[in-house]
């Protein structure tokens, strides 16, 4: 439950899983990082997914957005399988995710930044850039009218003409975000929003994954801050050893004695 | 005094082509290629013989016919860009930065290995010899008449190649060569087919570089591999630096000041005293050039000309090139002037 004794987000999920993670697993030459994990998110939830580090959560990341290949196991998205997918066709389909660094382009400015992400994908092909510049150039002016509506919802707008690479850390944490907003994906993927954060730009981060979520946005949270995840997720995932060893409420994560002997120990939450 | 005047300025608009090529590959897309000059090389091959004709034995060269040179240039910028598609699918798809970089300068040692010892390719060491003026059957002009339509011919085609990739480079593809260029994992979240992109990118370059060959050629009336070396590639590189890598117009600005008046200049330096009494012009070219390179690196990393922003809402004329791409409140401080100025 957050502070204020109201239900997180993403308590309004459905029962159509989104995402299903059947036994997968990923090895480093001898180190198994992950092994034999399954995992499910249900459609329109804000889902957890917790555990001390070297877990194996942020390679499970990594493999359910294509950025490393599974060794074993199967991903499901909407029901297709996904492992065989490349990076850029899951993020096509509606699988977008952030990094544990935030990434910005930084040569491109803030606005430029955000026009990548709401730009059409058709737009960009280099045979319609000569043949169909007319369309295009109509399409970019819209498109440049949603990158700024999206900054101004992030109050990045005035900065619009920066460099990205000249922003603070917490700033480009942001200019993720509006990223991520702007391309209105069906599940986003992020992981640890809240490092080297502080408090006012988390609370500003945990709005905008309200914000995400109350359009139909599905969400998976791989974090450390356990209030920011209480606040958000009804149900938490918890890894350990490359596997999961719990899944549930936080309320009841805080009660499973797996969990608590190999991450909550005696964290007050 | 026009002929010396036309010529460095025609050897200086050829080698734009080849800066513009470098830059689109490695100022937009993010690739240092180290193999540009195979490139320029192989339009340079492909249009000599084109035009040449059928070598008179012991020359041999392959293809050997007399066709218009406009249709040469067009050959040459196909085998440019197949010559690229092909490295480009092998290496682009899992090499990048440093490994990149090597890989390029590998597969150019193979394309000189191959040119130089297969003899009845492009004949060797002895290259392809007797290749006519471009248009010189079409035009009936005196010599100097003739070196300034050349000139102006280049200038001309360069014109329509800047037109081009400025197009690219405002587009939304020239954005997203830009957003891989600067990180190309994030640019895969976010949907983009980096390794397509990079291809698209290389391929491109390749044309033009091959482009430029042809036109090269057309000047020199003969190519052979002691026309391209890898101290060549590294004055193009040090162009596209010194002017502003990823900006075109600062690329051409760099090309002229390496490639014409720092080579013009150093003509007029007396030979420096020794034994050898050696033409010294060269080497000084490469001192000075250097030096120049360590100078923009340490003080002005951008180049002459950085990359411009697109400033949304800010007229571009308040673009203020001149100064460093600083921090943010510098670069808050400027939007404001230059917002102010505009009211």
């Amino acid at each position: 439950m957050s502070s204020d004794g109201a239900a997180p987000a993403g308590s309004v999920a459905t029962a159509r899983p989104i995402l299903e993670v059947e036994a997968v697993s990923k090895s480093f030459g001898g180190l198994k990082a992950v092994s034999d994990c399954s995992l499910v998110v249900q459609e329109g939830s804000v889902t957890g997914l917790i555990g001390p580090n070297g877990a194996g959560k942020s390679t499970l990341l990594s493999m359910i957005s294509g950025f490393l290949p599974t060794d074993a196991g199967r991903i499901r998205f909407r029901g297709e399988e996904i492992q065989n997918l490349s990076a850029h066709r899951r993020s096509r389909i509606g699988l977008v995710r952030s990094f544990q660094a935030a990434r910005v382009w930084a040569g491109l400015t803030v606005l430029e930044n955000v026009l990548v992400s709401v730009t059409p994908i058709a737009d960009e092909s280099f045979f319609r850039t000569f043949v169909n510049w007319r369309s295009i150039r109509g399409g970019q002016k819209i498109a440049r009218a949603r990158a700024r509506e999206v900054l101004a919802e992030f109050g990045l707008d005035h900065m619009r003409n920066e460099l990205a690479g000249t922003l603070s850390g917490g700033q480009k944490r942001l200019l993720e975000f509006a990223r991520i907003a702007s391309m209105e994906p069906a599940l986003v993927l992020l992981d640890e929003p809240q490092a080297g954060v502080n408090a006012v730009l988390g609370d500003r981060m945990a709005d905008a994954v309200e914000k995400m979520n109350s359009k139909g946005i599905t969400v998976l949270i791989v974090e450390h801050n356990l209030p920011f995840v209480e606040r958000l997720c009804a149900r938490v995932n918890v890894m350990q050893l490359g596997t999961t060893i719990a899944a549930g409420s936080m309320a009841e994560m805080r009660q499973h004695p797996e969990v608590i002997d190999a991450y909550l120990g005696d964290v007050d939450v | 005094m026009t002929q010396y005047v036309t010529s460095f300025l025609e050897v200086g608009v050829v080698f734009m082509f080849f800066t513009i090529a470098l830059n689109i590959r490695w100022g937009w897309a993010g690739d240092l290629d180290l193999s540009v000059f195979s490139y320029i090389a192989v339009g340079a091959y492909i249009t000599a013989v084109f035009v040449a004709g059928k070598p008179t034995p012991p020359d041999e060269w392959i293809i050997g016919l007399r066709w218009p040179f406009l249709v040469a240039l067009l050959a040459s910028m196909i085998a440019g860009g197949a010559l690229s598609l092909l490295f480009g699918m092998l290496a682009l798809r899992r090499l990048r930065g440093d490994y990149f970089a090597i890989g390029s300068l590998c597969f150019t040692l193979i394309v000189y290995a191959i040119v130089s010892q297969f003899l009845p390719l492009f004949d060797s060491f002895q290259g392809v010899t007797g290749v006519p003026q471009p248009f010189e059957g079409t035009l009936k002009l005196s010599q100097n008449a003739y070196d300034i339509f050349y000139l102006v011919f280049s200038i001309a085609v360069l014109g329509v190649v800047y037109a081009f990739t400025q197009h690219i480079y405002r587009s939304p593809f020239g954005r997203s060569l830009r957003a891989i260029r600067d990180d190309p994992e994030a640019a895969l979240a976010f949907g983009r087919n980096v390794y397509v992109s990079k291809l698209k990118a290389y391929v491109i370059g390749g044309m033009l570089a091959s482009l430029g060959g042809g036109l090269y050629v057309g000047i020199l009336g003969t190519w052979n591999p002691f026309a391209w070396s890898s101290s060549e590639t590294f004055l193009l590189l040090c162009a596209v630096l010194i002017g502003g890598i990823a900006n075109t117009k600062g690329v051409l600005l760099g090309t002229f000041i390496v490639m014409v008046a720092l080579t013009e200049a150093t003509r007029y330096i007396p030979a420096l005293p020794g034994p050898s009494g050696q033409d010294d012009s060269e080497a000084i070219q490469y001192i000075i050039v250097s030096l120049l390179i360590m100078a923009v690196l340490r003080w002005r990393p951008q180049g002459i000309l950085p990359e411009k922003r697109d400033l949304d809402g800010v007229a571009q004329s308040r673009n203020l090139w001149w100064r460093p791409q600083g921090t943010l409140a510098e670069n808050r401080d400027r939007d404001s002037l230059a917002e102010s100025g505009k009211q």
